[in-house]
């Protein structure tokens, strides 16, 4: 058989869970349109989570097994644990958006079932971002994620808001893509390849790190910088999550955060870190992303401040951890190692602490049926827990000790801090004041539950399922503040990236060899 | 490397160059008389019914990006075809699972009614 | 009534029990030698802490036991730590330890006694570490003193609305919350002194922080929010720097003596290490570049002077202990500025001794500026409690300059005026509150002539202003004459200014007790009621060592000054050293 093919046929086993997904996908279209029909069949939540859960299974089954494979599909993606790590994040977000979605209502029945697709397809496209190795996969999964976004933003049809934040998303987006694409084309330009380590070889063999990269990087910055809202991309933000229903919007705030964050450091990461001086390169890169991270935690931390919504004040919120995030990319080029770490860390984290803040506001949201938060008065009277729960959730994404979100900035500052310069300098100073920052506007609500006086004092008990998942959250942002080192040690494993090793020899392949070791080409020894 | 950019640099200039110069020149060199009858849009030699801003109905949105939608799986098509020899089964297996795909959303929007017109 | 007795008496025997028990335990493990390992120091800051789940878990019906439960689980780490201190060994001091390999196999070596100490996350060199030594074992003592007081002035404070008596109500909402704060404020404090390890000593530091948001915010008077908040941010911002401070400490730390790794207890090593007394006397961090160190001791300075408070950073003291119940402007004054002076000897003067040299005359300086500044606005008040917040940062310049001096007798000085003055603060704040009790304001012009009603009030008082203001045979005077001894010999000039306070001090004091107590009667509180039983079981335990320890305060200076004169001595060689 034609070599090309066999590679093809010998990545599939790597993509199993995909294709699990994919497979999930089209058998919720077909139990849905069997219920229109009249039919009795499956329900789609069922269907939805089965999916989902055995996707994570066999994800997990390989990351256990060590079972990975690099230069799949002609070197489109790889299934490294860096991959991995994220896919696990991804699936357990959509599982727990899913279920959240489930307890609010401002998602018409009727359509739940488009939405499990919706959720479902992004998750499988957000899964690709993750496993990227070609920069044209990476633009590919990119927008597949970008346009199904949009339609998750415009769920609420009738809600003028929805309406306005899906083409505000749309308009934002298709702007970035082009600065990205325009970014990508130059750098293709300049090597004549799009597979990222065919490029980062390219880059070292002409030693091409001039003003042309430079120019190209930011412009590929600003498509990543859109995912991951940060200053001056994340205008889109506050719009679109307030516009969006809530539990779309808490997704927002995470997945494609994470797949972005996990995009840069897989594109960047491969390019730049490792690869010594760079002869002032490395210092242009560590301005030109030390700026933006310094932009975002001003913007993220001081618009928050001044907003009285509570989606708007959760999306400010999260703008400004995408701030603190990247101040790890931005020591790429000298200490890559501790700033991937902490950012894998604080996603992790970040994934427990943002979901509670967000679980806790819809259910305020719910039950006063307004978005001011001013809502969250008095909580801590009508329902105890939920309040208490609410300001762990709180202190938490404010970083302060003994919570999970401490030790996330912890490691981010001791990335920064490692290698003294004046502009590291500058960046924790930033990321101090606007810490202060933070932890006056989430003393906010913490107040609004507790000190500020409050009229409404009759009880307002959360659902048994509510209960369950809030504890499922705030059980880790506690324990994992006091002992974090399981954390470190599957963010360690996830540290690991693959590079597809020689690539000529993928089609020269004879059928012997494959006889012997099947996927011999496809690991990375 | 960014020496192979020449030529197109060259050419953005001189075309830039040329369409800049003829423009200017029928600018200056042509004689400029206007009337209301060379002034009004030209439709087929009848007069204008009515202002072309109008508002069209959103279902043809639904049906244009329908159809670029199977348009471009059939440009999909055409090379798989010419190398479908070389590709082997597999090659056509995998058009059979993209085309299930698209034949899953395809009946589910018919069934949900998007090719209705009323 | 019979039900309320029983709560009582079971109270009673379940403290009993607890007092008889714990401690053995405690020390079983250890054996009597406080050099050997021992899970003392643990019990102390996490009794409170296992108090508070405690009544978190108690159910509502037994609502009149939480404060029994509060005050137990304070009273067990008190009985703890002054058997600690009475066997704590003042010759075991750190001498000599400056610039050998670090080592665990002896702890003394670092002055240490009661160590506890176990791995928590090998990973980044971050371990579980307590243990005393000279500098920290009065603190210690201090702050489960000043806990316990504050618990049991809760009861006071605590009571139902009583119109005929006119007692506030203030605490008797939320009792579960209250106690539940107090016990993690009282946990995070005591843990702040036993940490020595950088990493847990900051997870201390910030744990007392929401407690006492929550305490002031909740249970505070009309101003609280502002006032939580406030002292909230000033507080974080300074723990942020000093957070900064720490990593950087950390990536510069390289072991001395011909080591190559920091050795962890549980038999790994670290490149860099959080473990205090390693960076004190086994690193080079001490020893960094001039910037490296300059930068890492200015963040902590800061960090550390906005608790104390230091005099640019002072202004959220005033606001907070106006609004704070009285309880918790008892641990405010009483512990926590203490914190600050603590922290800038543990870390400042022990770790970074070269920048200490450079900057003391800085520090005596800002020293001079907060006594003076402090007495002044002190003198300009009229509201009781405003008056003694200021009082507490004029105090708290004297230790500073003490420390500033780089004398013996100056930083030893210090110590005693940060212990003497916990302890004098105490017990001004608990009868700021009492009267505030009756008569529902702190105008000092809004009384007059009382003493002939309250005469035992008026007593306590007159103790507590003359400890204040340095009368000799009272244990103010001890500390601030040795100051002014030291710094005098250092810096003559600015102790000359700093003696001027006294008479300030002695001014607006003597000032404030004629205002409320002498004159004639205001009739509004012709039958204001004396000191109850309650009240004296609160101001005994302050009064009776402010006057012993004023007459013979040998037995808290010998806990130290080993220590110290060790301390003050790394600071002045550090040439040699290096």
């Amino acid at each position: 058989m034609n070599p090309l093919m066999t590679q093809n046929i010998r990545s599939l086993p790597y993509f199993i869970p995909e294709a699990i997904l994919l497979g999930t996908l089209l058998l919720v279209l077909v139990c849905d349109l069997l219920q229109v029909k009249g039919k009795k069949t499956l329900a789609t939540l069922p269907v939805t989570v089965t999916g989902l859960v055995a996707c994570f299974a066999v994800s997990l089954n390989f990351g256990m097994n060590g079972d990975t494979a690099s230069g799949l599909f002609h070197g489109m993606i790889t299934l490294d644990p860096f991959a991995l790590f994220f896919k696990y994040v991804f699936l357990g977000s959509t599982l727990f958006v899913v279920l959240m979605s489930r307890m609010g209502s401002d998602i018409d029945r009727k359509a739940h079932a488009e939405y499990h697709t919706i959720l479902i397809a992004i998750t499988l496209g957000l899964m690709l971002m993750a496993a990227s190795t070609n920069l044209l996969m990476v633009y590919l999964s990119l927008e597949f994620v970008s346009i199904l976004s949009y339609v998750a933003a415009g769920m609420q049809p009738r809600e003028r808001r929805s309406r306005e934040a899906a083409l505000k998303y749309v308009l934002y987006g298709g702007a970035a893509s082009a600065f990205m694409l325009y970014g990508m084309s130059l750098i293709y330009g300049m090597t004549g390849t799009t597979d990222i380590y065919l490029i980062r070889d390219t880059f070292i063999a002409n030693s091409s790190y001039n003003f042309t990269l430079l120019f190209s990087v930011a412009l590929i910055l600003a498509g990543f910088g859109y995912k991951i809202a940060a200053a001056p991309f994340h205008m889109w933000a506050p719009d679109v999550y307030e516009g969006s229903p809530t539990a779309v919007t808490a997704f927002f705030s995470v997945a494609p955060k994470a797949a972005g964050f996990a995009v840069l450091i897989r594109v960047f990461g491969t390019w730049f870190s490792g690869v010594g001086d760079m002869g002032g390169f490395g210092e242009s890169f560590t301005h030109l992303v030390g700026v933006m991270a310094i932009a975002t935690m001003v913007v993220g931390n001081f618009g928050a401040m001044l907003q009285s919504n509570i989606k708007r004040f959760l999306a400010y919120s999260s703008i400004a951890h995408a701030g603190y995030l990247l101040m790890g990319i931005a020591m790429l080029p000298n200490f890559a190692e501790p700033g991937f770490r902490a950012i894998l860390l604080y996603v992790i984290f970040y994934v427990f602490m943002n979901f509670g803040a967000f679980f806790v506001g819809a259910l305020v949201m719910e039950s006063t049926d307004s978005e001011d938060i001013s809502a969250f008065r008095g909580l801590g009277k009508r329902n105890l827990m939920a309040a208490i729960v609410m300001a762990i959730f709180m202190f938490s994404l404010a970083g302060l000790p003994p919570l999970a979100g401490f030790i996330g900035k912890f490691y981010l500052f001791a990335a920064v801090i490692q290698q003294l310069t004046f502009f590291t300098l500058l960046m924790i100073t930033v990321a101090i004041i606007t810490s202060v920052v933070a932890a006056f506007y989430y003393f906010r609500i913490v107040r609004a539950m507790f000190l500020d006086p409050s009229t409404d004092t009759e009880p307002q008990p959360t659902s048994r399922l509510a209960q369950v998942m809030l504890t499922i959250l705030v059980i880790p942002t506690v324990v994992f503040g006091v002992y974090w080192t399981p954390v470190i040690k599957v963010v360690d494993k996830g540290l690991v990236t693959h590079a597809p090793h020689v690539y000529e020899t993928q089609t020269a392949n004879t059928d012997t060899d494959q006889k012997e070791s099947p996927v011999a080409d496809l690991k990375t020894p | 490397m960014l020496a192979n950019y020449l030529p197109i640099l060259l050419f953005l200039i001189v075309s830039i160059g040329l369409g800049f110069t003829l423009l200017v020149a029928g600018k200056l060199l042509s004689p400029s008389k206007p009337s209301a009858q060379k002034n009004s849009p030209y439709e087929c030699g009848f007069e204008a019914f009515e202002d072309a801003r109008m508002k069209f109905d959103v279902r043809y949105y639904l049906v244009a990006i329908l159809f670029i939608l199977f348009d471009l799986e059939i440009a999909f098509l055409f090379p798989w075809a010419i190398v479908l020899d070389d590709i082997g089964v597999f090659g056509f297996l995998a058009m059979v699972v993209f085309l299930l795909v698209l034949v899953v959303g395809f009946i589910y929007e018919w069934m949900r009614g998007a090719l209705e017109w009323e | 009534m019979f039900r309320k007795r029983s709560f009582h008496l079971l109270s009673l025997l379940l403290g009993a029990i607890a007092l008889t028990l714990l401690p053995s335990t405690a020390f079983a493990q250890g054996g009597a030698d406080v050099t050997e390992k021992s899970t003392l120091l643990t019990w102390i800051p996490f009794l409170p802490l296992m108090g508070a789940i405690v009544i978190l878990l108690m159910p509502k019906r037994l609502e009149g036991l939480y404060k029994q439960v509060a005050l137990i689980a304070s009273a067990i780490p008190l009985v703890l730590a002054i058997q600690m201190a009475l066997g704590f060994n003042p010759d075991i001091v750190a001498s000599g330890a400056a610039g050998t390999a670090p080592q665990l196999q002896d702890y003394t070596v670092y002055g240490l006694q009661y160590v506890h100490h176990v791995a928590w996350i090998p990973s980044l060199g971050v371990e579980y570490f307590v243990g005393v030594d000279g500098i920290s074992v009065v603190m210690v003592v201090l702050s489960t003193l000043i806990s316990f007081i504050a618990i049991l002035a809760s009861y006071l404070v605590n009571k139902p609305v009583n119109a005929e008596k006119g007692y506030l109500s203030g605490i008797a909402k939320q009792q579960k919350g209250y106690y539940c704060l107090i016990l993690m404020l009282a946990s995070g404090m005591m843990g702040v002194f036993v940490a020595i390890d950088l990493f847990l000593f900051y997870v201390f530091w910030e744990v007392m922080l929401l407690p006492m948001y929550f305490l002031i915010g909740i249970w505070g008077g009309p101003r609280k929010e502002y006032a939580a908040i406030k002292f909230f941010l000033y507080t974080l911002a300074g723990s942020l720097a000093m957070l900064v401070a720490f990593i950087f400490i950390y990536y510069n730390s390289a072991p001395l003596g011909g080591a190559t790794a920091f050795p962890m207890v549980n038999g790994e090593t670290t490149e860099h290490t959080f473990n205090i007394m390693f960076l004190s006397f086994s690193s080079t961090t001490g020893w960094g570049s001039f910037f490296t160190q300059n930068l890492a001791w200015i963040l902590l300075f800061v960090g550390f002077a906005i608790k104390v408070p230091m005099f640019p950073f002072h202004t959220w003291l005033p606001d907070a202990h106006v609004e704070a119940p009285t309880p918790i402007s008892v641990i405010l004054a009483g512990v926590l500025l203490k914190m600050g002076t603590y922290g800038m000897l543990r870390f400042n003067w022990q770790m970074l001794p070269e920048a200490t040299l450079h900057y003391s005359t800085m520090v005596a300086v800002f020293g001079l500026i907060g006594i003076l500044w402090g007495a002044y606005c002190a003198m300009a008040q009229t509201d009781f409690k405003r008056l003694i917040a200021y009082s507490s940062v004029s105090h708290m310049g004297f230790v500073l300059l003490g420390m500033g001096s780089l004398t013996s007798e100056g930083i030893n000085g210090a110590v005693f005026q940060m212990f003497s003055h916990g302890l004098v603060t105490g017990m001004l704040f608990l009868l700021v509150g009492f009267i505030y009790d009756r008569a529902h304001h702190r105008n000092l012009d809004g009384f007059g002539g009382i003493a002939k009603v309250v005469p035992i009030y008026t007593g306590f008082i007159g103790l507590a202003f003359m400890a204040s203001l340095g009368l000799p045979g009272l244990s103010g005077f001890i500390g601030e004459v040795m100051v002014f001894i030291g710094a005098f010999q250092r810096h003559p000039i600015i102790t000359v200014f700093a003696v001027t306070s006294v008479i300030i001090t002695a001014g607006y004091m003597l000032w404030t007790a004629q205002r409320i107590f002498l004159g004639p009667l205001n009739e509004k509180y012709a039958d204001l009621s004396d000191m109850n039983w309650r009240e004296w079981a609160t101001l005994v335990p302050l009064g009776i060592p402010v006057i012993v320890f004023g007459v013979y305060p040998g037995p808290i200076l010998d806990m130290f000054s080993g220590a110290l004169n060790t301390l003050n001595q790394l600071v002045l060689t550090t040439a040699v050293v290096n």
